[in-house]
């Protein structure tokens, strides 16, 4: 499919419409989502997980905005975006070195999930009784996985000028990576509401952010502006029409659930 | 019988510059269409990962290195197949087990269940 990239800049009158769209949308999603901080990180989480509740963590009794393995896999992205900004813009792929770890950890986020979803049917045959904890482990492996490939993609997609090498490429790095994601999800799993509240918040943060990373290079080829930005400046016409895309996908969940359940509250199980 | 030789010409060497290689679009497509399916789009993008997957590296096969991003398309297939198998088994699971007398927590099933409370 040949495209043939335009590298002029979206116009000012174009930006300056896709900014009011977005702004109309957001305010409309803020005065219909519930109230507070955490009420609007609810219905972020709430189109994209099952919000269970015995499958989620709990700040002094309130359910966190998404399950123990939405929490994880976002956080596990949130880690792995901030740390491989400090590349700034290095575009390759992971290393061959890295896709064993990188494909346990898709086949635990597998194994696990089905292993859980299996806890739905209690007659059902399941491998072994599944837990907060695992759910959470297996998330963050998914998520470090996930920002691997999204951040190069986004990367090469964007910018005019990038580097073709790894984003990074020692081992040291990786288990750096980590270890500071693990970190995240050991706060989040002691549930002490004064570490889970901001990571509840950055979770959810995290899902409008890898949404809106996602559709702006979707928009980037819609719109042929691939490789035609230099820095964020440029880059922010197409950055809000991904985060209006994003903001679509997550309204439209949300108003298709709450229609289909007439609650903000998360699927039930006994 | 005499042999004739034919004295080959000598050979120019070409100075054209390599062709100009950009990232197949396919494959950007079918990455993200198997992220999002782990994001909201349960199946429906891993299906959008799969298609796209396949197209791009048969683009890219068939380009002879004008022509890039295989690494992104088969990112994409893995992804989207996994998501795509995943919610078909959960599908089947939701409907087979019932149907052999296993139970569902919840009573009206996983899906249906809900707390009918407001927020």
């Amino acid at each position: 499919m040949p495209i043939m990239s335009d590298n002029k800049p979206i116009s000012r009158k174009i930006t300056l419409f896709i900014v009011i769209i977005a702004g109309l949308l957001f305010g409309i999603w803020l005065f219909y989502s519930p109230p507070g901080l955490l009420g609007k990180a609810d219905a972020v989480g709430y189109a994209v997980c099952h919000r269970i509740d015995t499958r989620s963590f709990h700040i002094d009794g309130r359910q966190v905005p998404m399950c123990a393995r939405c929490t994880g896999m976002y956080l596990g992205a949130f880690a792995a975006i901030v740390y491989q900004l400090r590349w700034k813009k290095k575009a390759g792929y992971p290393p061959k070195k890295f896709y064993p770890i990188m494909a346990f950890f898709v086949l635990a986020f597998g194994v696990d999930g089905l292993n859980s979803y299996l806890h739905f049917f209690p007659n059902a045959p399941t491998i072994y009784e599944p837990m907060n904890w695992l759910r959470l482990l297996t998330g963050i492996g998914m998520g470090i996985d996930i920002s691997l490939v999204m951040y190069p993609t986004f990367n090469q997609t964007i910018w005019d000028k990038y580097e073709d090498e790894p984003v990074f490429s020692r081992w040291r790095d990786l288990l750096f990576l980590i270890l500071i994601a693990l970190g995240l999800g050991a706060m989040a799993y002691s549930e002490i509401s004064l570490l889970l509240y901001p990571l509840a918040v950055i979770s959810s943060l995290t899902v409008l952010v890898l949404l809106a990373a996602v559709y702006a290079v979707l928009w980037s080829l819609i719109l042929k502006k691939e490789n035609a930005n230099t820095s964020w400046k440029d880059a922010f016409p197409i950055l809000i029409c991904g985060f209006t895309t994003a903001l679509l996908q997550i309204g439209a969940f949300d108003l298709v659930r709450y229609l289909l359940t007439g609650t903000w509250y998360g699927f039930l199980t006994g | 019988m005499g042999q004739y030789y034919y004295q080959q010409p000598p050979q120019q060497q070409s100075y054209y510059p390599p062709a100009p290689t950009r990232t197949s679009t396919w494959a950007i497509i079918s990455m993200i269409g198997g992220i999002l399916g782990y994001l909201g789009l349960f199946g429906i993008g891993g299906l959008v990962g799969i298609i796209c997957g396949h197209v791009a590296r048969s683009e890219i096969k068939k380009s002879a290195g004008t022509i890039t991003g295989n690494g992104m398309a088969v990112a994409g297939l893995i992804l989207g197949y996994l998501n795509v198998i995943g919610t078909i088994v959960a599908v089947i699971l939701a409907i087979v087990l019932p149907l052999l007398g296993v139970a569902i927590c919840g009573g009206a099933g996983a899906l249906g269940g809900i707390i009918d409370s407001g927020y």
